[in-house]
C-alpha cells in the first residue's frame, strides 16, 4: 500500500433503494479520502469520461487493458471501487452497508478491501448521546472508519 | 510557488491566486434551496485567503460553450480550458445532498478542489448537520432554523481550508486541452491487412488541431477533418496477429504536437479456430425405442476466440445436405440428430457425413474433416436351430448384420422366470452354444443380439419346440390422459 500515490475513484454501485446513494457516497468518500491525506486523487470527471469511453458500467470490473490505460494516461497507481448495498432509514435511524476495495493498475490484484455495516444507534455511548439521526452523517462517520483502515 | 521534497517525489507548494467557483450541485432531492451558497463560500473563503474568486454567474458561457453537463465533476481537459479562459490556478466544486427545512433541520455539504492544470483533487471536506447536534441538557441549545444551521454548515466547511495546497509535480499528467468524446474502430477484430474505418469525434477547449494522425502498430494513419469535431480515416490493420491500442497524434497550429491514448484497441486474428469434435454414438438407430436412439455432438474450441457463425451440416452418400444446424455467437455445448430431414421426415438407413464449419470475428473460417456416422434402423437377423443329445443342448446360431454385433445373451429360464442359465459375450456370437439340460420341464431359452446401433433380434423357444421371434422395437405405450383412478 505505500507504493500508492495517486488512486482513482470509481463511483460506487449502487445496489440500495435509494437512487441518489451513488453520487452521495461516492463524494463523500472522495471527500473524506481527500482530507486523509494519504493519496493523490484523479477527479471523478475524468473516470467518468473514461467510463463513457470504455463503454464501462458501474460496478463492472476492469480488464487488465483498462488498468493499463488509467495508469498510464492518469499516472493512478491504483483504482477503489465500492458497492453500497443499503442506504436507507428504518423507523428514523439510518442504516448503511458498504464495501469498498482498491485494485492495484499495475498487477490488477486487491491491495485492501473493507467492509463495514452501521446504524445510527451503533454510536449511543449513554441515554442517546452519541446517537446518529441522519444518514449523511452516518455516511461520513462510516467511510471515515472505512478510510482508517487503509493506514 | 515552493519546491520541497517529500516521500512521494517533488511537491510543489502552491499559492491560489484565482479561483473559479462552479455552480452549486443539488444532489438533495429538494428543488427549493437557496442559490446564494456558493456566493456566501466565496465570500468567505476570499475574505480569509486573499484570492480573486470568479464566480458561478461569470462562467455560464463557458459552461454552455464547453457543453459541461455534468455538475459536482470535472475533467481535466475543462479545468484547463478554466485555466486558460479565467487565469484560474484551481477550481472549487461544492455540493448539496441534504436539505431539509423541518423541526429537526438538515444539511449536507461538501467542497472539493481541483488544481486546473494536472485536474487532481487537493483538498475536500464535507459536513452534515441536523439541529438536535447542538442539543445539550434539557434541550437546551437546539438549532431550529435551516438558515443558522447552513451558517455553520458553511464555517465548519472552510474551516480548515489551506492558505497552500500541496501538488506532486512527478505525478502530472500529459497536459492536453482536448477530450474524446467519441472514438471507434469498424470492425475491431480483423484479419491482418484488411481494412479498417475509423471515426473521432474530438472536443477542443481552445482551437482545434491542424491535423489528426491515429497511431496503431508502429504506423501513422492521417485523419480528415470532417466538421463538427469529427475526424474519420480507413486505415490497413497491421499483418501480424495481436492486441493494438490505438493512439493519437495532434498537430497544432503553432507547431506543437500533443498526445491522446484513446481507450480503444484493435485485435488482428489470422488464425482459424481451433475446434476438436467428440461424438456419441456415431452408429445409432434413431427408432425411440430408447437405445442409440440419437447421435450426440460436442463441439469444444481448443483456443479461446470469438465465433460469429458455425453450423454442423449433414450430407447423404450423394454428397446432398440432408440436415443442417446453424447458429451465431458461442458454440453450444452439445448437438443432437435425431435422424430426422430438413423437412422434419425420417432419414433412410445408411451411411452419411457430417462436416462443422464455424467462423470467428476476424472472418476466419476451419472446416472440419467429414465424418461419417450410420443410421441403422434394422435388428440383426438371428437363425437358431436346437439339438437335444446326451442330456445336453446345442444351440447353432446364424446371426447377420450389416454394421457388427455389439453384444449378445443366452438365457434359459422357466415360466416363473427363474432363470437356470446365463450366458453372454461381446461382439458376435459363437456358431455354437452348449448348456446342460436340468431336470424340470417347461424350460425356455432366449438368444438376444444387439447391433452396434441398439438394435435387438429376439430368438425365444421351449427347449424341444421352437419358434423364431425377431423383435422389432415396441412402439410406447401412450400415456393415459386422464386419471385412472381404477387402476
Amino acid at each position: 500500500m505505500h507504493k500508492i500515490k495517486k488512486v482513482a475513484i470509481f463511483p460506487f454501485h449502487n445496489l440500495s433503494k435509494t437512487p441518489q446513494a451513488r453520487e452521495i457516497v461516492t463524494q463523500i468518500f472522495l471527500a473524506e479520502l481527500t482530507k486523509a491525506n494519504l493519496f493523490n486523487i484523479e477527479e471523478l470527471g475524468n473516470i467518468i469520461d473514461f467510463m463513457v469511453e470504455k463503454r464501462l458500467r458501474i460496478g463492472a470490473s476492469l480488464d487488465k487493458a483498462s488498468l493499463l490505460l488509467l495508469r498510464r494516461r492518469y499516472k493512478v497507481d491504483a483504482i477503489i471501487l465500492g458497492d453500497i448495498l443499503v442506504f436507507d432509514e428504518r423507523g428514523g435511524v439510518p442504516y448503511l452497508n458498504l464495501t469498498a476495495r482498491m485494485v492495484s493498475t499495475d498487477t490488477g490484484k486487491i491491495i485492501w478491501k473493507a467492509s463495514i455495516e452501521r446504524n445510527g444507534e451503533d454510536y449511543i455511548k449513554v441515554l442517546n448521546i452519541g446517537r446518529i439521526s441522519s444518514l449523511n452523517q452516518l455516511t461520513q462517520r462510516v467511510i471515515k472508519e472505512l478510510i482508517e483502515t487503509m493506514s | 510557488m515552493n519546491l520541497f521534497f517529500t516521500t512521494q517525489g517533488f511537491c510543489a507548494k502552491f499559492y491560489f491566486r484565482r479561483i473559479a467557483f462552479l455552480p452549486l450541485k443539488n444532489i438533495s432531492g429538494i428543488n427549493n434551496i437557496p442559490q446564494d451558497i456558493v456566493n456566501r463560500i466565496a465570500k468567505a473563503l476570499k475574505k480569509k485567503h486573499h484570492f480573486d474568486a470568479v464566480l458561478p454567474s461569470d462562467l455560464e458561457d463557458f459552461l454552455l460553450r464547453n457543453r459541461v453537463r455534468r455538475m459536482g465533476v470535472i475533467t481535466q481537459a475543462q479545468a484547463q480550458g478554466l485555466m486558460r479562459q479565467f487565469g484560474v490556478d484551481g477550481a472549487i466544486i461544492t455540493w448539496l445532498d441534504l436539505y431539509d427545512k423541518g423541526e429537526n433541520p438538515k444539511i449536507g455539504i461538501g467542497i472539493k478542489v481541483i488544481e486546473t492544470s494536472t485536474g487532481t483533487v487537493v483538498w475536500g471536506n464535507y459536513v452534515s448537520l441536523t439541529g438536535q447536534d447542538f442539543t445539550s441538557f434539557f434541550g437546551l441549545g437546539k438549532v431550529t432554523s435551516i438558515k443558522q444551521l447552513s451558517n455553520e454548515a458553511i464555517k465548519r466547511l472552510i474551516k480548515n481550508f489551506p492558505s497552500s495546497f500541496e501538488i506532486q509535480t512527478a505525478s502530472r499528467v500529459e497536459k492536453t486541452s482536448f477530450a474524446i468524446e467519441r472514438f471507434s474502430l469498424s470492425p475491431l477484430v480483423t484479419q491482418g491487412g484488411l481494412p479498417v474505418m475509423a471515426s473521432l469525434r474530438l472536443v477542443s477547449l481552445l482551437e482545434p488541431p491542424k491535423e489528426i494522425a491515429l497511431l496503431l502498430g508502429g504506423k501513422e494513419w492521417p485523419l480528415e477533418k470532417r466538421g463538427n469535431g469529427w475526424w474519420k480515416g480507413e486505415i490497413e490493420a497491421p499483418k501480424r496477429q495481436g492486441r493494438y491500442f490505438a493512439r493519437l497524434k495532434l498537430f497544432m497550429k503553432n507547431g506543437m504536437l500533443s498526445f491522446l491514448d484513446t481507450a480503444t484497441s484493435l485485435k488482428v486474428d489470422n488464425t482459424p479456430p481451433q475446434v476438436r469434435l467428440s461424438f456419441e454414438n456415431k452408429v445409432f438407430s434413431p427408432n425411440r425405442d430408447g437405445i442409440k436412439d440419437v447421435l450426440i455432438v460436442f463441439p469444444e474450441l481448443l483456443v479461446p476466440d470469438d465465433i460469429k457463425l458455425w453450423g454442423f451440416h449433414i450430407y447423404n452418400q450423394s454428397g446432398e445436405i440432408v440436415r443442417q444446424f446453424e447458429g451465431s455467437g458461442d458454440l453450444p455445448h452439445g448437438l443432437a440428430w435425431h435422424g430426422e430431414n430438413d423437412e422434419f421426415g425420417r432419414v433412410d438407413d445408411g451411411i452419411y457425413c457430417l462436416e462443422f464449419r464455424c467462423q470467428d470475428k476476424a472472418g476466419n473460417i476451419m472446416i472440419s474433416k467429414k465424418t461419417e456416422i450410420v443410421v441403422d434402423n434394422t435388428a440383426p437377423q438371428l437363425n437358431i436351430s436346437v439339438n437335444i443329445a446326451k442330456k445336453k443342448a446345442k444351440f447353432e446360431i446364424k446371426c447377420q448384420e450389416e454394421n457388427g454385433i455389439d453384444k449378445w445373451q443366452l438365457t434359459i429360464m422357466d415360466k416363473e422366470e427363474n432363470i437356470y442359465k446365463m450366458l453372454e459375450g461381446k461382439g458376435k456370437p459363437p456358431p455354437m452354444l452348449e448348456s446342460p439340460l436340468f431336470k424340470k420341464k417347461g424350460l425356455y431359452f432366449i438368444i438376444e443380439a444387439f447391433d452396434l446401433a441398439g438394435n435387438k433380434a429376439e430368438y425365444k423357444g421351449l427347449l424341444i419346440t421352437q419358434q423364431i421371434t425377431t423383435t422389432k422395437p415396441e412402439k410406447k405405450e401412450k400415456v393415459p390422459i386422464g386419471w385412472d383412478y381404477n387402476f
